[in-house]
């Protein structure tokens, strides 16, 4: 009779352990789908604030496009003003530089590096044209 | 398994879905808020890199631009390059591409003068840069021949960038406007500095 009793008493009920369990699993599971939101989020607000940086360093380099070669001095570093954009703040520098192979007389480097902070974190992007003398005949 | 346990179970169970179902409808809430708004830039740069590639098309001597702000018209007209001629020479297309915004609608449409084919006109020798008034004129016939390219569009302006004043160098700004969400409007604005190739 002792060893039905026993067996009896086992099958009863649910231990504290399989409780602390279950909800052990359930939470990693919740928190696992509930981590899938704000990453897609953060991945989304990433990109947009890329392209964003992207627009603000071809807008520069546009504007730079438009001045003559001469006017363009190699070595020279400088800090554009602030830009916005959508409620971000973009902060440009342009260096014109001298190519690494080729004739630096007639040839230069444009680029530009956009800098922002987002989510507490610094991000930049460079984006760069060459310039060719025109050369007259 | 007694009625208080199943009672006490289904409490339990109910309290955490009720939980889990918040949490979710509101993540749910931020993704469709977010996506709304990445949707929102990407028209914007679509719509720029549109016009952009439609200025880029033509040359300083063939784009004409018309801002109108009391009648609320913003417009510009390209007559693009077709090639260059066995003598050196630049052809133009036949046809001019005219973008224009309408204030009252909300919306920039696309149409083309003379309207049909590209091919239904012949090449020109010289650069077609229609006058303001002519441009007005071509965009109150142009109605049902023209193309909507983006809806929602608030502000729109082609000109010529102030700090350098030079030729080449435009500047192309979009605003657009769209509900996020049920009641809320968002606004976003796209600048984007061109200096023409050609």
């Amino acid at each position: 009779m002792t060893p039905k009793i026993s067996s009896m008493r086992r099958e009863r009920g649910i231990a504290i352990a399989e409780t602390l369990m279950g909800i052990f699993l359930l939470a990693l599971l919740i928190t696992t789908v509930v981590n899938l939101f704000p990453t897609t989020v953060l991945a989304n607000r990433q990109g947009s604030e890329r392209l964003r940086a992207l627009n603000v360093a071809q807008s520069i380099l546009a504007e730079q496009r438009t001045r003559t070669f001469e006017e363009l001095e190699t070595g020279s570093a400088e800090q554009l003003p602030e830009r916005s954009v959508g409620g971000q703040t973009y902060q440009p520098v342009l260096k014109i530089l001298a190519p690494p192979e080729g004739d630096p007389d007639n040839l230069k480097i444009l680029q530009v590096s956009v800098f922002w902070e987002s989510q507490s974190q610094k991000n930049s992007l460079t984006e760069e044209i060459w310039i060719h003398r025109l050369i007259e005949e | 398994m007694t009625i208080i346990e199943i009672l006490v179970a289904l409490t339990i169970f109910g309290v955490i879905s009720y939980l889990v179902a918040t949490i979710l409808g509101r993540s749910v809430q931020i993704t469709a808020r977010e996506s709304a708004l990445l949707e929102l830039e990407q028209t914007c740069h679509f719509t720029v890199d549109k016009v952009e590639a439609a200025l880029q098309k033509g040359a300083l001597a063939s784009i004409s631009v018309l801002n109108d702000p009391a009648g609320g018209l913003h417009a510009f007209s390209v007559n693009p390059i077709e090639g260059i001629t066995a003598e050196g020479e630049l052809a133009w297309k036949g046809s001019n591409t005219i973008y224009y915004w309408n204030a009252e609608e909300h919306t920039l449409y696309k149409t083309k003068f003379p309207p049909g084919p590209d091919d239904s006109q012949p090449v020109r020798a010289a650069p077609n840069r229609l006058t303001s008034s002519e441009l007005m004129e071509v965009i109150s016939a142009s109605d049902n021949q023209a193309v909507t390219v983006t809806e929602g569009v608030t502000g729109f302006q082609v000109t010529k960038s102030p700090p350098t004043e030079s030729e080449r160098l435009f500047n192309i700004s979009i605003t657009l406007e769209r509900n996020i969400g049920e009641t809320k409007l968002r606004e976003f604005t796209l600048e984007k500095e061109v200096a023409l190739r050609n």
